[in-house]
């Protein structure tokens, strides 16, 4: 698609948008958020003049969600950014008739907040680190020429519009089994729900050392140290004789799949693999599931699986039959396969967002990064953003329980390993 | 530089308001109480003029009170002129008239946006007032009271239903040309009908024609407005 500037345009939402708009809610905004802690107070006509800047730079996000017959499309619409003070709950539901992102600000955070129907981790997250290069810019700060970041006055690739699930879908692939339950935590969910934030920020090096002597990524280290913990409440609750919970225990990982297929979409591209242990089989040392969390994701990731996984969930997409129900029953039908075809798969969700490409002069300006993931439903009730910047990794926890025993249990076992955890907000 | 008490953001120091979350820019100044009274007897001199700082209802307040004072030295003026040379008001009770017509309508403008019903009203009486009053001025014959209110009244309720017609249209563009064509074929209309009432015989000559000939253009209009541009909306709204 090649989109002139001030041209108007329309798609339809992408494969992994698809499911949001039947299943947002009040609570299950569908909505996360990136933020920066910055050293200065933020300066608010810097920040309005960087984002008229850098509106044009990304046509794809202004735009509104409308309904159509059998589904929802995206239509381009003349909205300013939305600039808000960030003094409510993080990742609040968007209006059906507003933009989909937003801007946030107090004091010397400055966030974004995206819904997911426009775009994933990774697209918004290239959008705030243009942001904030331009943001500091407007403050004063002097930019390196040769770094590689998106200027306001380039024209955006057409490439950024795709859909890049159809491009890399292959037909007539096998269908993948149906998953087991999972186990989820036990506690009860708040009730409005009330989303509580846990940040922690924890020594890159220190966790690249541990992970590096046990010969895994971070990310894989800190889904076993998931794993874990929820192996731990488990087996608590059992030997206290409470019955009835799933024996599996499965987090979900987010992958960025543009890191293995070439495409420039600024759209969702991303899928998850779900490494688990099976409590069947009794119990795990934390190595046992360092390794096979270790190798599910090594085995998940290859290309031809996740050729699968993408193709399974493109292909029933494009079935005639599913194409042609009006939306209203797909909607419905969505809504009440959400936990069954979902959530109930596994027990918790975490994503890593990296680390960003920062010049060091806008390096210098900035504290500290964090990711929120959208808040979890009453099901999963935790989750965990986590992002690097400089030589920290900060973890956040996202919680609708009254319970932060997951959190305790996460952190302590780091704190066990000789890895600093320093809590913030 | 302010900082919001709100926010904590920093404001520029031109801005009266927080725009994220409108609280008034008076909390704490970045540096000490010696230079926050500088930088403002500094604003205070560069900014004399500077209308940009003012709330939208400020500006409205003061395009009044400009306003008010040009149409009051202009009736004052033009009645000392006249009083002078004809030793009693002659042509100048038009002025005055015409001055107290458009103070009115300038100050429901300002005041009354909110009561777009009770504006419409008031400024239905006060243009009906004045062609009385001309009438009045102007050997009295009658044609205020029996031509001028209800052309008005029409005229008003032509532009009434055409603001309301606006509005309520999801798809503005040419058809709300088409919308305005047949509205002042139907005017014309009523006016040929309440002029030939007033001469004494109900006849409709020349305003037939003429909503006619718009209806024909509105009817083009509306079908390119509407039959080419559904086009595309149905494709979006039908994709599959």
């Amino acid at each position: 698609m090649t989109v002139e500037e001030n041209e108007s345009f329309w798609y339809p939402l992408d494969n992994a948008a698809k499911i949001f708009p039947a299943i947002t809610n009040n609570e299950r905004t569908s909505v996360f958020r990136i933020s920066a802690s910055l050293k200065n107070t933020i300066n608010i006509s810097a920040l309005y003049r960087a984002l008229h800047k850098i509106e044009g730079r990304f046509p794809y996000y202004k735009v509104k969600m409308r309904k159509g017959f059998f589904w929802y499309y995206l239509e381009s619409d003349k909205i300013t950014t939305p600039v808000v003070a960030d003094v409510h709950d993080p990742c609040r539901v968007f209006n059906r008739k507003s933009s989909l992102f937003r801007v946030l600000a107090r004091a010397n955070r400055l966030s974004v907040e995206f819904s997911h129907i426009i775009t994933d981790g990774g697209g918004a997250f290239e959008y705030f680190q243009t942001l904030l290069i331009h943001y500091l810019n407007e403050c004063g700060t002097q930019l390196p020429q040769n770094h590689n970041y998106l200027k306001p006055g380039e024209k955006p690739d057409p490439e950024e519009f795709e859909d890049a699930y159809n491009r890399y879908f292959v037909d007539n692939i096998p269908k993948n089994p149906r998953q087991r339950k999972a186990f989820h935590l036990p506690y009860p969910a708040s009730w409005p729900h009330r989303f509580s934030i846990l940040t922690a920020i924890i020594s890159s090096k220190a966790i690249k050392k541990v992970a590096s002597e046990k010969n895994v990524s971070i990310t894989t280290y800190l889904t076993a140290v998931y794993i874990n913990a929820l192996q731990d409440i488990y087996e608590e609750l059992k030997a206290k004789g409470k019955k009835g919970f799933s024996q599996k225990i499965s987090i979900q990982v987010p992958i960025n799949l543009r890191g293995m297929y070439p495409s420039k979409t600024m759209r969702n591209f991303s899928l998850f693999v779900m490494p688990e242990i099976d409590l069947r089989l009794g119990h795990y040392s934390f190595d046992e599931i360092l390794k096979t969390v270790h190798h599910q994701i090594q085995l998940e990731t290859d290309e031809k699986l996740i050729n699968k996984i993408l193709s399974r969930n493109v292909g029933s997409e494009r079935k005639m039959v599913i194409r042609g129900i009006p939306l209203f029953i797909k909607s419905l039908a969505l809504r009440m396969n959400y936990y069954s075809l979902g959530s109930n798969q596994y027990s918790g969700v975490l994503s890593n967002l990296g680390r960003p490409n920062f010049p060091p002069e806008i390096a210098d300006q900035i504290e500290y990064l964090q990711v929120i993931a959208p808040p979890p439903n009453k099901l999963i009730k935790t989750n965990c953003g986590i992002i690097g910047f400089k030589d920290q990794l900060i973890v956040t926890f996202g919680n609708i329980s009254y319970s932060k025993e997951l959190e305790k249990r996460f952190f302590r076992f780091l704190s066990q390993q000789g890895i600093n955890v320093r809590l913030t907000i | 530089m302010y900082e919001c008490k709100n926010c904590g953001v920093e404001l520029d120091s031109k801005m009266n308001f927080c725009p994220l979350c409108g609280e008034k820019a008076e909390g704490e100044k970045n540096g000490t109480n010696l230079s926050v009274k500088a930088n403002n007897l500094t604003n205070k001199k560069s900014h004399t003029y500077d209308l940009t700082g003012l709330t939208d209802p400020q500006k409205e307040k003061l395009f009044w009170e400009l306003s008010g004072i040009i149409l009051l030295t202009g009736m004052i003026v033009t009645s000392i002129i006249d009083f002078l040379t004809s030793k009693t008001l002659t042509w100048s009770k038009y002025t005055l008239a015409i001055g107290l017509y458009l103070f009115i309508n300038i100050s429901l403008l300002s005041f009354m946006k909110n009561k777009a019903i009770l504006m419409a009203f008031l400024s239905f009486v006060s243009t009906s007032l004045l062609l009385l009053a001309i009438d009045f001025f102007n050997s009295n014959i009658g044609w205020g009271l029996k031509l001028g209110v209800p052309l008005i009244f029409s005229i008003y309720i032509a532009i009434g239903f055409f603001i309301i017609t606006v509005k309520r249209t999801k798809q503005k563009g040419i058809n709300l040309i088409a919308f305005f064509l047949l509205l002042s074929g139907v005017l014309c209309i009523i006016i040929e009908t309440i002029v030939s009432l007033h001469s004494g015989t109900f006849k409709l000559i020349w305003s037939p024609i003429l909503l006619v000939s718009v209806f024909s253009v509105a009817v083009i209009l509306l079908f390119i407005h509407y039959r080419l541009k559904k086009v595309t909306d149905l494709k979006r709204f039908f994709h599959i």
